[in-house]
């Protein structure tokens, strides 16, 4: 019975959790950690149970209230998003454990209920988004995410935080706006929401210029939410100012879930087809996406702030799944949709990593992290992987989801985008050696020598998450079969083809 | 009818592979046993023999083919090979006897090679047991030269490969046989033109053989050379400009032997030369052509390396190798006097001598083909042949030289260099012994009128060249400019152009390119910021011309003030205003491709 009522409960769970943290926090503020713990670690269970049900069976569709569609609101899961979902949800369960340490050192102890609340109102938002076969319930959920992303990032101790979450607050609603007019455009020639009934009646339609306005506002409106190049200006005061734990959250999850309504209305409710004969956008994307990963990378290379340097990083990465997704090659897709759980993985472990160099020693600049691995060794060796896995050194992921972006490229016959990622694998290394180079090969400035002497190794709740995701970063790139048995299905389904 | 034969190459390439394990008396026996081994099995084959190894799955390697046409090389590369051997008992290093036993196995590999990879790698175990030879010279010069050899053999042999694998890609057929006129042909003559020392490819002969050990040479000029002719009849016989390469080589071999003052640099010489007639012969392609061709490589084999065993024992005995300062030696080595006598004698084409039953074979093809100049560039080649072993054996045995101190060369080299000369006797007398295993059948009378009567006209004609000019061939030290001067001195001016013009420009780039990223560094810092000081910039010295003096001056104020503060490390991004700006414009550029199109 409760089966039956699992896609649901994946979103419905969080909300109840958040109020019940709410609540709980008022009596005692200890108890919200807890809350949130089980609260995500029982979704995670449902989302894996969810995925593997779908890779048996095939999709899954829930009605909601019983209205069938397209009149009703229907969640529907399929490999696409049973992945996202469990990668996601793996990933808040990972934060929420980081976060219980991390967080007090960055703000204020009255704040921890609000903190935990608004975190699990963006984790029902996301997971409403990747759940969701309905167009307009997408875009609540949407709006449900960012608003609580944007009170997290204000959440920090810093009076910058308010500045930059304002920042995001305008970007992210006038990207809400450009999303609205689109499912309003769709709606006006179509008149239904339903993502799949969408797919049946656009088709004829692809000439008329209010579907193609439709697909501009999308394109626009996502590539503000994935801080594709150049509209990315949001994104780096953003990461650099919010709490470690909630950087996390940002890179990991909600950057993933645009990329995700982004696959979702290019392939799902758009048609191959359309995105790659009939207009001619795509292009631009491409070719913007390979800005991104350019640009990131450059622009990282001159950070001197260790999470500004992540933050830009993380262009440069959105900008390889951007460009797996807009070269629209199977093996791209491939590549570009596996980049999800590596990105999520690679840089959740080097924000969790940078808060753990500011939880021990304070220290934000990279320049201070003389000498540091010394006295933080297993965190400095984390560091270590995920950073050659951002290069793309093997066996690691980074390198798999290159390798088959660059395949794809070099399958469609686009070989400059080859290049590009080359370049930018020589830039990453270029970024990321320094870091490794003053952690590993320099002697302590005198003005940190004392908070780098000081400092250890994180605490357990803090380690292990940094541990499992650099592990993971090892394991996911060796045994890489296994996130494709979940991907190619899915692309061989819109894409055809291997 | 096809029987299984063991190849004789693979019985010296495994004997080779033995004799490090063997001590040095063993091996004195051990090596020409090899040798005698890999001659009885030759001797042993008869056409039709195969030996197929299937190596991988659909591609079977053929060992052994046997025709006629390999045979008669086959035999003499064996001989040749036990002969020099012999001669090299006294050399007794490990390392210069398995490179002498890989040098004749490999060669035998080539000859008797059924399909073209194979013939590949034995062609380049060739190149490599070579070198090992040469540098075994051990000298400055020998490794030097050594290296030069590699470098135009490799270029051979990539040659080589690109033709067979444009040939097999083609035709699908990997068989040894004769290759289309196109691309893969003209590699195919480029990698045989290296081994076979065409003119301009041949610097590497009498650049290394020279430098190489005393019986290393003669194993040297044996193979090399003429496994490439081997390979050119085999696969392209009949190319016009193929036979005037020929012609080419002897003119330039004799005049350039005729210069020379080293006695193995002018033997070296006359390997190209002598190599020329057999080109020629392959390049006119009749049936008496390619006898001729293959009676010549027979012939020369024998006389060639009896010359360069004369010429060793000399050196060996003296330690002199410069014409200029032997002589006199005909008293205190006498058999060698005689055997280097009736070398040149046979290289000379004189009657009675093995040369000439080959020679003629080619003048009288070069005839038939009413090849008229050709024609008279071999016979002028054999006036120039002549003399320069009269010049040779004149000033090596006869011219006075009394500070000279040698015996007679040691009992193993004298054995073979006298079975050598008795070859040369004994099939100059009795041609029919070389005729009846010659690829094609022959009727061709070596002792007609009118070769005789050539035979004379050469003879007497370089006679006359000797009266009137003796001065001419008095032997002098002095460098005669060559091919390899040229290459040598492009290859220094390649080097050149690397360490000197080059690197200045590489130092110019890589400052320019230091401050295109200094910028690039410096604007990325804080792009807006940066974009704003640049904007200012250029609107300063505007705005002081024509803004009023207080407006100007607060332009320059806020520009100083953005230059002092930046990069404003932690100035926040103003994201908004620019953002919006940037959405604005991403927007207007989509929606004009997309509504532009249509």
């Amino acid at each position: 019975m409760i089966a039956d009522h699992l896609p649901v409960l994946v979103v419905v769970l969080p909300l109840v959790g958040a109020v019940a943290t709410l609540l709980a926090g008022w009596a005692d503020r200890r108890l919200c950690f807890p809350i949130a713990m089980a609260t995500t670690v029982i979704q995670f269970c449902i989302s894996l149970v969810l995925l593997s049900q779908v890779m048996q069976t095939g999709p899954l569709h829930y009605n909601l209230g019983n209205w069938l569609p397209p009149w009703g609101i229907e969640y529907v899961i399929d490999q696409l998003n049973g992945f996202v979902l469990a990668v996601i949800l793996f990933l808040c369960v990972l934060s929420c454990l980081y976060a219980n340490r991390s967080i007090l050192s960055e703000i204020d102890e009255k704040k921890i209920p609000a903190f935990y609340t608004v975190l699990l109102l963006l984790v029902t938002g996301v997971c409403g988004i990747a759940v969701t076969g309905d167009l307009f319930n997408l875009y609540v959920f949407l709006e449900i995410s960012s608003l609580a992303a944007y009170a997290l990032v204000a959440i920090g101790r810093e009076k910058r935080a308010l500045i930059s979450s304002f920042t995001y607050l305008v970007m992210g609603s006038v990207s809400a706006c450009f999303i609205l007019l689109g499912i309003g455009h769709l709606y006006i020639v179509t008149g239904t929401l339903n993502m799949a009934d969408l797919a049946r009646v656009l088709p004829p339609l692809y000439g008329s210029t209010v579907v193609q306005t439709a697909f501009i506002f999308f394109i626009i409106g996502l590539s503000i939410k994935t801080a594709l190049f150049p509209l990315h200006l949001w994104l780096p005061d953003a990461y650099r100012y919010s709490p470690s734990a909630v950087t996390v959250l940002l890179s990991t999850i909600v950057s993933k879930i645009g990329v995700y309504a982004l696959i979702r209305i290019l392939f799902s409710v758009f048609t191959p087809s359309f995105i790659i004969i009939d207009i001619p956008v795509m292009e631009v994307f491409c070719w913007l996406a390979a800005a991104a990963i350019i640009g990131g990378s450059v622009i990282a290379i001159a950070q001197t702030d260790l999470k500004r340097m992540l933050a830009y990083s993380s262009v440069s990465q959105m900008g390889y799944i951007l460009l797996g997704i807009g070269i629209a090659d199977s093996i791209a897709v491939t590549g570009g949709i596996l980049h999800i759980l590596n990105h999520a993985v690679m840089k959740g472990c080097l924000f969790m990593i940078a808060g753990a160099f500011i939880y021990t020693s304070g220290i934000r600049s990279i320049e201070d992290l003389r000498g540091i691995a010394r006295t933080m060794p297993l965190t400095a060796a984390a560091f270590v992987i995920a950073a050659a896995s951002m290069i793309g050194i093997p066996p690691t992921v980074g390198f798999m989801s290159k390798w088959f972006i660059a395949l794809g490229a070099l399958e469609s016959g686009q070989w400059i985008f080859v290049l590009v990622i080359l370049a930018s694998s020589l830039l990453t290394a270029v970024y990321f050696w320094k870091v490794i180079e003053y952690m590993y090969f320099r002697e302590p400035v005198p003005a940190c020598g004392e908070a780098i002497t000081s400092a250890r190794d994180p605490p357990a709740g803090m380690l292990a998450p940094i541990l499992v995701l650099a592990a993971a970063c090892v394991l996911f790139g060796i045994f890489v079969s296994i996130p494709l048995e979940i991907i190619v299905p899915f692309v061989t389904g819109i894409l055809g083809g291997t | 009818m096809t029987d299984v034969m063991i190849p004789p190459a693979l019985i010296l390439i495994a004997g080779a592979l033995l004799v490090p394990f063997l001590n040095g008396r063993v091996r004195k026996i051990y090596v020409p046993a090899v040798s005698l081994a890999a001659l009885g099995a030759t001797l042993l084959l008869a056409p039709g023999m195969v030996c197929n190894l299937t190596i991988l799955h659909g591609y079977t390697a053929s060992l052994l083919r046997v025709d006629t046409l390999s045979l008669v090389v086959g035999y003499i590369f064996a001989f040749a090979g036990l002969l020099a051997l012999i001669y090299a008992r006294d050399e007794d290093r490990a390392g210069h006897q398995v490179a002498s036993l890989l040098q004749i196995g490999s060669g035998l590999g080539i000859v008797f090679a059924g399909d073209f990879y194979t013939l590949f790698v034995f062609w380049e175990l060739l190149a490599v047991s070579s070198v090992l030879l040469i540098w075994y010279g051990a000298s400055p010069e020998s490794r030097n030269a050594g290296l030069r050899y590699i470098l135009l053999h490799i270029f051979g042999g990539g040659c080589l490969l690109g033709a067979i694998v444009i040939t097999v890609g083609a035709t699908g057929n990997y068989l040894v046989g004769p290759v289309e006129p196109g691309t893969s042909l003209l590699l195919l003559l480029l990698a045989i033109g290296v081994n076979a020392a065409f003119i301009a490819l041949h610097v590497w002969l009498p650049d290394s053989y020279p430098r190489s050990t005393v019986p290393g040479a003669v194993i040297l000029c044996i193979f090399t050379t003429k496994a490439a002719i081997y390979l050119l009849a085999r696969t392209s016989p009949g190319a016009e400009g193929v036979a005037y390469m020929g012609g080419l080589m002897v003119i330039y071999g004799v005049v350039f032997a005729l210069l020379q003052n080293d006695v193995r640099k002018l033997l070296s010489y006359h390997i190209v030369s002598q190599v020329g007639y057999m080109v020629a012969a392959v390049g006119i392609g009749t049936a008496l052509a390619v006898n001729g061709g293959i009676a010549h490589l027979f012939n020369h084999i024998l006389y060639k390396s009896l010359l360069f065993m004369c010429m060793g024992a000399v050196i060996a005995q003296t330690g002199r190798s410069n014409l200029s300062e032997l002589g006199g030696l005909a008293r205190k080595m006498p058999i060698t006097l005689v055997t280097c006598v009736i070398a040149a004698a046979a290289i000379s084409g004189i009657p009675g001598f093995n040369g000439f039953i080959s020679k003629g074979m080619i003048i009288s093809a070069a005839a038939e083909a009413h090849l008229s100049v050709l024609e008279i560039v071999l016979i002028v080649g054999s006036v120039g042949t002549l003399l320069s072993f009269a010049k040779l054996t004149y000033y090596a045995f006869f011219a006075k030289n009394d500070g000279i101190v040698a015996k007679e060369a040691p009992l193993p080299m004298l054995v073979a260099m006298v079975i050598a000369a008795a070859c040369c006797i004994l099939y100059g007398l009795f041609p029919g012994l070389l005729y009846t295993i010659l690829p094609y059948p022959v009727e061709y009378h070596a002792f007609g009128l009118s070769h005789l009567a050539e035979s004379a006209l050469v003879m007497v004609a370089a006679g006359i060249i000797l009266f009137l000019a003796w001065r001419l061939f008095v032997p002098k030290d002095k460098n005669v400019p060559e091919f390899m001067e040229l290459y040598r001195t492009c290859g220094n001016g390649f080097v050149w152009f690397c360490t000197g013009p080059l690197a200045r420009l590489a130092v110019a780039l890589t400052s320019a390119q230091d401050r295109v990223i200094e910028g690039l560094a410096w604007f990325v810092k804080n792009p807006v910021v940066a974009s704003q000081i640049l904007f200012l910039t250029c609107i300063e010295p505007i705005a002081r011309r024509l803004l009023p003096r207080v407006r100007a001056t607060a332009v320059t104020k806020e520009l100083e003030a953005k230059m002092e503060a930046y990069p404003g490390d932690h100035e926040l991004i103003q994201g908004s205003g620019y953002g919006l700006f940037l959405v604005s414009l991403l927007l207007l550029v989509y929606f004009l491709i997309v509504f532009l199109n249509y």
